[in-house]
């Protein structure tokens, strides 16, 4: 036992210099500290044939009753939130998706903005695409997402 | 049980678990490859399991994980720290099938990024199924040289 604790250290520790150095010296390497693991929104929604918008666009979806979804956790959703915003959180799709079909069936057709945090987020696109297999056909990711809005002093809400 | 008998049965166990550690280091040594030469496709995979929040943490181990599937290959194809070897690729399997099933059950659409970054390696049951498969061809070579350790101490 003593000796297969010694094997998986040593094999540990080998790991570790190793794959440093290779990182160190490899040129598709990364930065550990600055690499950012994101995927670009843009690039990828675009490969899911989902459109993404900007602020200006976003807003003129919200004039239009375009019906605004939040992908961020209920806790933040509640914080502060798109008016007349809907929540669902990436990773409970599932659970808060019921609701939110009962209010706005797949053919229904409507107008549907997805947003999470601002432009580093991911959960707006995760969302996105669980609409989209839900058979929803105008889904849009609004990039920009809370920090835009916010920040432009358009409508928003809280609990 | 007479001698010969016995003797066939340790003979047929052994040479399965030479075939096993062998089979288990080529799998591990091949699904290294891609991750080592692209760890930033593999962060971005390692990100879309929405397991682990942290961007450090992320980079961390789209270095370091390719790199320990590399070596627990090469050490279990050449047999040496084999006990050592095999123990961290059950548990590696181990976490592998428990982030799947998080995936599944979360509903996250994502690639598993296990052997290739290819769209068409989706997070889904027959992906569960062959991680099953690897961990008790695994699990086989670990406790096999968790034996093997005992009856030469």
């Amino acid at each position: 036992m003593k000796k297969i604790a010694k094997e998986i250290l040593l094999i540990i520790l080998v790991t570790l210099l190793f794959s440093i150095i290779f990182n160190k010296l490899y040129s598709k390497g990364i930065d550990i500290e600055k690499f950012n693991p994101s995927p670009n929104i843009k690039k990828e929604a675009k490969k899911e044939k989902i459109k993404t918008i900007n602020l200006k666009e976003a807003k003129k979806f919200f004039d239009a009753n375009a019906i605004f979804v939040d992908a961020r956790p209920p806790e933040e959703f509640s914080k502060g939130r798109v008016k007349n915003s809907f929540n669902i959180p990436m990773g409970d799709e599932e659970k808060y998706y019921r609701d939110f079909s009962e209010f706005c069936p797949a053919n229904s057709g409507i107008d549907i903005v997805v947003y999470c945090d601002g432009k580093d987020c991911h959960a707006s696109l995760s969302v996105a695409k669980f609409l989209k297999k839900k058979g929803y056909k105008k889904v849009y990711v609004f990039t920009g997402g809370w920090e835009e809005w916010m920040e432009a002093d358009y409508p928003i809400e809280w609990d | 049980m007479d001698g010969s008998r016995l003797s066939n049965r340790m003979g047929l166990r052994n040479l399965l678990f030479h075939i096993f550690r062998i089979i288990l280091g080529i799998i591990f040594i091949y699904a290294s490859y891609h991750k080592i030469i692209n760890p930033g496709k593999f962060a971005k995979v390692i990100y879309n399991y929405k397991i682990i929040s942290s961007p450090t943490i992320i980079n961390f181990l789209a270095i370091f994980l390719p790199w320990l599937e590399f070596f627990i290959g090469i050490f279990l194809i050449v047999g040496i720290f084999k006990g050592g070897a095999s123990t961290i690729s059950t548990l590696l399997l181990l976490v592998f099938i428990i982030a799947i099933i998080y995936t599944m059950l979360k509903g996250i659409d994502t690639n598993c990024g296990c052997f290739n970054f290819k769209e068409s390696s989706k997070i889904g049951f027959s992906l569960l199924i062959r991680d099953f498969l690897f961990i008790i061809i695994s699990l086989y070579v670990t406790i096999y040289s968790y034996k093997m350790k005992k009856t030469t101490i």
